[in-house]
C-alpha cells in the first residue's frame, strides 16, 4: 500500500483480519525519514492507527533493519493465534540498498510457541465427557487453524456427541457429517442453538465466546458457575480462557495436539440420553421442513431456496466467500460446507464488501477450484471496482448478488427491535448490475427460476469463467430466521411460520 | 493496589503498543513510570481493579510480542 490514504484504506482489512485471527503481512510506504513530523503529503502515522488491531507492527527506520523486521512480521503473523502485522517502510529506506549487516528486531517470539496441553486437565475433561448425558462439542475458527477436523470427528464418534460450530467454525466440519449441526448464535441453526443450550458438558475447542455466538454470556456463566453445565476450554491463546466465561475446565494448548491426545483418554460407554439426538435431529427436520413451505410460495427469488439451488451447483471443493449482511447470514444457515477451509466469511469485525476482494484473494490462491462469492446488493456495491481485476488478472470467480435493495439485515433489526422505523436501509433500483458486469467484461444474468439459477452457476463453474449474478430477492419476504435478538438466551430463537418446536430439552 | 513491571524494547512504537492494551482495561491506573535501561524500557504500571480485569490486562499484555519480560503482584497501600 502507499503512504497515506493508501495506507488508511487497508484499516478495516486489518481489523477483520485481528477479529478473525487471519495471517496478514500489511506492507505500507511512508514519506522519506528526513520528513517525518512535518506533515507532509500523504504522510500518516499508519503505525499509531493500527497498534490497537495489529499483532505487530513496526517502521523500518535504516535498512539494515528491513530484512530483520520482515522476517519477524511473518513469522508473528503465523505464530499461535494467526493475525495481522504491517511494516511501515519509508521512501528514503526502501531506495537504500541492502546491507550486509542485520539488526536485531528485539521482540520475543518463543512465546507464541503453543503450550502443553496439561494432562491432567485433559484427564478432568475426558471424564466429564464420558459422564455426561447430553455433551456438545463446540468448534471456532481455532480448529480450522490447527487443522483439527479429523480430531473433533474422532471425538465425536467416540462420545456420541452432537457438533455445533461458530460462524468462522463453520468451515470445519463437513456438514455432511451426521452429528454436525449447524453453527449456533444469532443467525445459526435451531437444531445447534437447542444443541448448546440444553447441554450438560460442552468442549469448546479454538473459540473465543463472542456474544454472537451465545446471545446471552450471562446465562451460559451462570449455568456454569451453578455447575449445570460443565464447561471445557481448549485455546492456543491463554489471554482467551476465562475472557469472557470462566470454564470448568482450561486447556491452554494448540487444538490438534489437545483433541488427539483427549481421544486417547476418552474410555468407557458414554452414558448418553438416547432421545436428545433424535430431538435435535427432529428440530432439524421441522426447520426445514417450514423453510421449504414458507420459500415455495415466496414471490422472486427466496435467498435459502437459492443457497441450496446454487449448492447443487457447485462441486463439493468450492470456495464460498460471502459479504456481510442477509445474503451471509442465510448462507451461515444454508450453505453446505465439505471439505474443511472452504467457507470464508467475515465474523467479529463484519465488514460489508468483504466479498469480492476475498473472493479474489482465494481463487489467486487456489486457481484450480472453483470460488463463488455470495454478496448482497449493498455489500457488493461497497467494493464492486475490485471487479477490474477479474479480467487484469485472469480470476475467474462466480458472484451472486442477493438484490433485495436494502441493508436488509439493519432492516430488520428496524422492522423488529426499532418499531419499524425504517431509516436509510432501503435503497433504488440503481445501479443496474447487469451493466455493471457488462462494464467490466464479465458476463452477467439476471435468472428467472430456481433452475436457471443452477444450470447458469453450474456452467460457469464448470467452465471456469466469470460470471455476475443478479438475483432478485424480495425484501418483505427476506426475514432471517432463525434469529436470537441482542442479548437474549439461545433457546428464545424467532422460528419461520411453521417451525412448531420448542428449544428447551424435556427430559422425561 | 496491583504493581505491573514490563520491560520493552527502547522504543516509543513498544510503548505507544503497551499503552493501547492499557486503555482498554477496566482498571484505575494511578501511575505509570517509565525509565530507560539501556536498550530497554522498565514500565512500572501501579494500578487498582478486580482479579479479573488486572488479570484480563497481564494477559493481553503478555501477548505483545514487545513485552520481553512480565512480572505482576500486589502491593500493601
Amino acid at each position: 500500500m502507499t503512504s497515506g490514504p493508501g495506507a488508511t484504506n487497508i484499516v478495516t482489512g486489518i481489523a477483520s483480519a485481528y477479529m478473525d485471527s487471519t495471517p496478514v503481512v500489511a506492507i505500507t510506504g511512508q514519506v522519506a525519514t528526513g520528513v517525518f513530523g512535518k506533515d507532509g503529503f500523504q504522510e500518516t502515522d499508519i503505525v499509531g492507527v493500527v497498534t490497537p488491531i495489529t499483532k505487530f507492527t513496526y517502521q523500518v527506520r535504516k535498512a539494515s533493519e528491513a530484512v530483520p523486521a520482515f522476517r519477524v512480521a511473518y513469522e508473528i503473523s503465523m505464530a499461535g493465534r494467526p493475525g495481522p502485522t504491517l511494516i511501515d517502510l519509508p521512501r528514503d529506506v526502501q531506495a537504500a540498498p541492502v546491507p550486509d549487516r542485520e539488526d536485531e528486531i528485539p521482540v520475543n517470539i518463543a512465546k507464541y510457541a503453543p503450550p502443553r496441553p496439561d494432562e491432567s486437565k485433559l484427564l478432568a475433561a475426558a471424564r466429564y465427557l464420558v459422564e455426561a448425558r447430553r455433551p456438545v462439542i463446540l468448534v471456532g475458527g481455532g480448529v480450522v487453524w490447527s487443522g483439527a477436523t479429523l480430531e473433533v470427528l474422532e471425538l465425536s464418534r467416540l462420545l456420541l456427541a452432537p457438533v455445533v460450530s461458530t460462524l468462522p467454525g463453520k468451515a470445519a466440519v463437513p456438514h455432511d457429517y451426521p452429528l454436525y449441526m449447524g453453527p449456533a448464535g444469532m443467525h445459526g441453526r435451531a437444531e445447534a442453538d437447542a444443541a448448546l443450550a440444553n447441554a450438560d458438558v460442552i468442549l469448546a475447542v479454538g473459540t473465543r465466546f463472542s456474544d454472537r455466538t451465545w446471545g446471552s454470556l450471562d446465562v451460559l456463566a451462570e449455568r456454569v458457575r451453578s455447575g449445570r453445565v460443565k464447561l471445557i476450554h481448549i485455546d492456543i491463546d491463554r489471554s482467551e480462557l476465562g475472557k469472557n466465561v470462566k470454564p470448568t475446565v482450561e486447556v491452554a494448548g494448540d487444538a490438534r495436539e489437545a483433541l488427539q491426545r483427549l481421544v486417547k483418554l476418552v474410555h468407557g460407554a458414554p452414558m448418553r440420553d438416547q432421545k436428545y439426538l433424535s430431538w435435535l435431529l427432529e428440530i432439524r427436520r421441522k426447520y426445514e421442513e417450514a423453510m421449504s413451505e414458507l420459500t415455495a410460495s415466496t414471490k422472486a427469488f427466496h435467498p435459502w431456496r437459492a443457497l441450496k439451488a446454487i449448492r447443487r451447483a457447485a462441486p463439493r471443493d468450492t470456495i464460498a466467500v460471502t459479504g456481510v449482511g442477509a445474503h451471509q447470514m442465510w448462507a451461515e444457515i444454508a450453505w453446505d460446507v465439505y471439505e474443511p477451509g472452504t467457507f470464508i466469511t467475515s465474523a467479529g469485525l463484519g465488514p460489508m464488501g468483504f466479498c469480492i476482494p476475498a473472493a479474489l484473494g482465494a481463487k489467486l490462491a487456489a486457481r484450480d477450484r472453483p470460488v463463488i462469492c455470495l454478496d448482497g446488493d449493498g455489500s457488493f456495491q461497497m467494493t464492486m471496482h475490485s471487479l477490474a481485476l477479474v479480467r487484469d488478472y485472469n480470476l475467474p470467480i462466480v458472484v451472486v448478488i442477493f438484490d433485495n435493495r436494502a441493508l436488509q439485515l439493519v432492516k430488520q433489526w428496524q422492522l423488529y427491535i426499532y418499531n419499524k422505523r425504517i431509516i436509510a436501509t432501503q435503497l433504488s433500483s440503481r445501479p443496474d448490475f447487469l451493466k455493471i458486469a457488462e462494464a467490466y467484461d464479465i458476463d452477467g444474468v439476471r435468472p428467472e427460476s430456481y433452475e436457471e439459477l443452477e444450470r447458469v452457476v453450474m456452467r460457469a463453474l464448470r467452465r471456469d469463467e466469470p460470471l455476475i449474478v443478479d438475483l432478485t430477492v424480495d425484501s418483505e419476504s427476506d426475514i432471517v430466521l432463525p434469529w436470537v435478538k441482542p442479548g437474549e438466551w439461545l433457546t428464545s430463537a424467532m422460528l419461520p411460520p411453521g417451525a412448531d418446536v420448542k428449544l428447551v430439552y424435556d427430559s422425561d | 493496589m496491583t504493581v505491573i513491571s514490563i520491560v520493552i524494547p527502547r522504543s516509543l512504537d513498544s510503548l505507544g503498543r503497551v499503552i493501547a492494551v492499557m486503555r482498554r482495561a477496566k482498571v484505575d491506573v494511578v501511575q505509570v513510570r517509565v525509565l530507560a535501561e539501556g536498550r530497554t524500557y522498565r514500565v512500572c504500571i501501579e494500578l487498582n481493579g478486580t482479579h479479573d480485569n488486572v488479570s484480563w490486562l497481564v494477559a493481553k499484555l503478555d501477548k505483545l510480542p514487545e513485552v520481553l519480560k512480565i512480572d505482576a503482584g500486589d502491593r500493601e497501600v
